[in-house]
C-alpha cells in the first residue's frame, strides 16, 4: 500500500511540479507530518525503552543519512539545498542526544516518550512545511525517505 | 454559518427564497456579490433599525488568519488538527462572547481550491454585539499590498466609528494576526498557492496602517494591541516596524507550536456591554494584553515540550529602548537591531541579550516575558530574559 502511495505521488509530482510545487507540497507536508505523528506514537507504545530507543534512532539516523545524501544531489536547487541541510542539521542533533555524543546528555529511558514529541513538535514547527517551499525533486526525496523508514 | 452565495443553482430559487425572508435576501445579495469589485452594503439586521436606542460599539477587534500554507499539527494522541480553522473557532467563539464589539474575522485562503480549480482567497465573517451578522467572500489581488483587501472592507463595512449604530469613540481595537513567521526580508514567496514574495514584517505593517481611521476624533495609533501569533515576532526590527501602529505588541521571539496564542480573554474585555460601565483606563488595554500572555503561555507550557517564549512590548517605551542601543551593540547586524534588513543567509536566533553591547532588555525596555526551556536540546538550560531575539549568522554558533 505504502508502495502504490508512493508512485501514485511520484507520477502526480512529475505532472505539476514543474509548473508549480503546491499541490506536491501540501501532499507530502501532509504525509510528512503524519509520519512524524505515527513515530511518537509507536515510541509511546513501544513495550520497553529499548524497543522505544531503536525505533527513535532508525528513525533519525535514517533520516539524518538521507538528508545528507539529498543536499549532494546535482538536480536539487541551492535553496531546496539549504533548507534540506538545516533539516539534516536538526537530525545530527537529535541523533546526538538520543546517543549522548557531541557534549549532549544522552536520553534517559524515562524521557524516550518525551522526546519523540520534542522531535515531533520541532518538525512541525521548522521552516521546512513551515514558509519554506521545496521544489518537486526535493519533494520526492523527503517522501521517498519517509517511506522507507516508516 | 454557510456562504449562501457558494451553490448558485437556478435564479426562481434565489428569488423565492428572497421572498421569504428579507435578511436572507440581504445576505444572499452580499454573498453573491461579485468578490471585491466594490464592497456592496452589507444590510444589518432588522433589530438594529428599529427605533430603540443602538448599544455602543466599545471595541473592535480584527482577526487575520492566514490559511493557504501548511498549518496541520498532531496532539500527543496522534489526533490531526488544522492550525488556521481552530484559530477561526476562536475567533469565532470570541466574536459571539464579545457584546460590546464588532469583530471582523478574514480568512485567507489558496487561490485554488485543491491546486487546480480557480475561486476566492478570502473569506470574512462579521460579527457585531455577538451576533453574526454577514459573511462573504473576497479576493485579494496580487498587485496589493498585504492586507489592503481587508483594510477596505472593514472601512466600508465597520460600524463602531463612522456612527452608524450611533456609539461614541471606539475604546481599543485590536488586531490578531494567526500564521506562519512573517519574513523579516522580502525575497521569498509567503504564501503556497500566490507569488507574494514581497510579504515581510515592514510591508505587514503598512498594511496595519491602512486600519487607521481618519477624521472621527480617531487620531493616533490605529491599534491599542497587536497580537502576532506567529513564530519569530519578537526581534527588535518587528517591534520597531510595528511600533507606530500599535501601542501594545504581544509577540513570541522564538518558534510558536501551531495550536497558537489564545485571545479568549478580549471576550471578557468586551463584556462591557452596558452604557454605564466605565471606559477602559489608561494603560488598561496592558493589562488585558498581560493577561492574554499569560493564559496563552499557561496553555502552551502544558501541551509542549519545546521552547515556549512570549513577550509583551510597551511599544513606545520597548521602541526608545532600542533606538537608544542602535549604535551601541558592538556587531550591528549579528545583533538584528536592523533586523529589516537583515542578512538572508543560514542563520540561527538566538537571545539579544547574548550580546554584552544590547543590554538586558526586559522590564527595563518595556517589556515583559513569559518564558520555559525546552526540555531537550542544547537549550534547555538557557533563559531567555531580554525579550528579543536576534538573528546570529549559524556559522558563529
Amino acid at each position: 500500500m505504502k508502495k502504490l502511495f508512493a508512485l501514485f505521488t511520484f507520477a502526480l509530482l512529475a505532472v505539476t511540479a514543474p509548473a508549480q510545487a503546491a499541490p506536491g507540497a501540501a501532499l507530502v507536508e501532509e504525509q510528512y507530518k503524519a509520519a512524524l505523528s505515527r513515530l511518537t506514537q509507536d515510541v509511546r507504545q513501544a513495550p520497553s525503552p529499548t524497543e522505544k530507543r531503536e525505533i527513535l534512532q532508525r528513525f533519525v539516523n535514517g533520516m539524518q543519512d538521507g538528508l545528507q545524501k539529498a543536499e549532494n544531489l546535482e538536480s536539487i536547487q541551492e535553496s531546496d539545498r539549504e533548507t534540506l541541510r538545516s533539516v539534516a542539521g536538526r537530525f545530527q542533533a537529535y541523533k546526538a542526544e538520543l546517543d549522548g555524543t557531541d557534549g549532549y546528555d544522552r536520553v534517559a529511558d524515562a524521557d524516550l516518550d518525551g522526546f519523540a514529541g520534542y522531535v515531533q513538535q520541532g518538525m512541525e514547527q521548522a521552516p521546512m512545511g513551515g514558509g519554506v517551499y521545496l521544489s518537486g525533486t526535493a519533494l520526492i526525496v523527503i517522501l521517498l525517505l519517509l517511506i522507507f523508514l516508516l | 454559518m454557510r456562504l449562501f452565495g457558494r451553490f448558485t443553482g437556478p435564479l426562481s430559487i434565489l428569488k423565492g427564497l428572497a421572498a421569504l425572508c428579507p435578511w436572507t435576501a440581504a445576505l444572499l445579495a452580499v454573498s453573491c456579490a461579485p468578490a471585491s469589485k466594490g464592497v456592496p452594503a452589507m444590510a444589518l439586521p432588522p433589530t438594529e433599525t428599529s427605533a430603540a436606542a443602538p448599544l455602543p460599539i466599545r471595541f473592535q477587534f480584527i482577526y487575520v488568519v492566514h490559511g493557504d500554507a501548511g498549518y496541520t499539527w498532531h496532539d500527543s494522541t496522534g489526533g490531526r488538527h488544522s492550525a488556521d480553522l481552530e484559530a477561526l473557532d476562536q475567533a469565532a467563539r470570541v466574536a459571539r462572547q464579545s457584546p460590546a464589539a464588532e469583530v471582523f474575522i478574514f480568512h485567507q485562503k489558496p487561490k485554488r481550491f485543491l491546486g487546480l480549480f480557480p475561486g476566492a482567497d478570502g473569506a470574512l465573517s462579521i460579527y457585531r454585539h455577538g451576533r453574526l451578522i454577514g459573511s462573504r467572500k473576497y479576493d485579494r489581488p496580487d498587485r496589493d499590498p498585504p492586507l489592503a483587501a481587508e483594510a477596505r472592507l472593514f472601512h466600508a463595512l465597520a460600524a463602531g466609528h463612522n456612527g452608524r449604530t450611533g456609539t461614541g469613540r471606539v475604546e481599543a481595537r485590536v488586531f490578531a494576526y494567526f500564521g506562519h513567521e512573517i519574513p523579516a526580508n522580502p525575497g521569498k514567496a509567503y504564501s503556497r498557492s500566490r507569488s507574494d514574495t514581497g510579504f515581510a514584517i515592514d510591508s505587514f505593517a503598512q498594511g496595519l496602517g491602512l486600519f487607521a481611521s481618519h477624521g472621527n476624533g480617531d487620531e493616533g495609533k490605529p491599534f491599542e494591541l497587536v497580537i502576532l501569533s506567529s513564530c519569530h515576532g519578537g526581534t527588535p526590527g518587528a517591534t520597531r516596524a510595528l511600533a507606530p501602529y500599535a501601542s501594545w505588541l504581544l509577540a513570541v521571539p522564538g518558534e510558536l507550536h501551531l495550536s497558537y496564542l489564545d485571545t479568549r480573554a478580549l471576550s471578557d474585555m468586551a463584556e462591557r456591554a452596558d452604557a454605564g460601565t466605565p471606559p477602559l483606563e489608561a494603560g488598561e488595554i496592558g493589562t488585558w494584553g498581560r493577561i492574554i500572555a499569560s493564559e496563552s503561555f499557561e496553555r502552551l507550557k502544558k501541551s509542549t515540550v519545546t521552547e515556549v517564549t512570549l513577550a509583551l512590548y510597551d511599544t513606545e517605551r520597548a521602541a526608545a529602548w532600542l533606538e537608544d542601543r542602535q549604535g551601541r551593540s558592538e556587531g550591528g547586524d549579528a545583533t538584528g537591531i536592523a533586523a529589516a534588513s537583515a542578512p538572508s543567509e543560514p542563520a540561527v536566533h538566538r537571545d539579544c541579550g547574548n550580546d554584552p553591547g544590547f543590554g538586558a532588555g526586559g522590564e527595563d525596555a518595556g517589556v515583559m516575558v513569559f518564558h520555559q526551556a525546552p526540555r531537550f536540546g542544547r537549550d534547555k538550560t538557557k533563559v531567555f530574559l531580554s525579550g528579543w531575539e536576534c538573528r546570529v549568522a549559524a556559522k558563529a554558533e
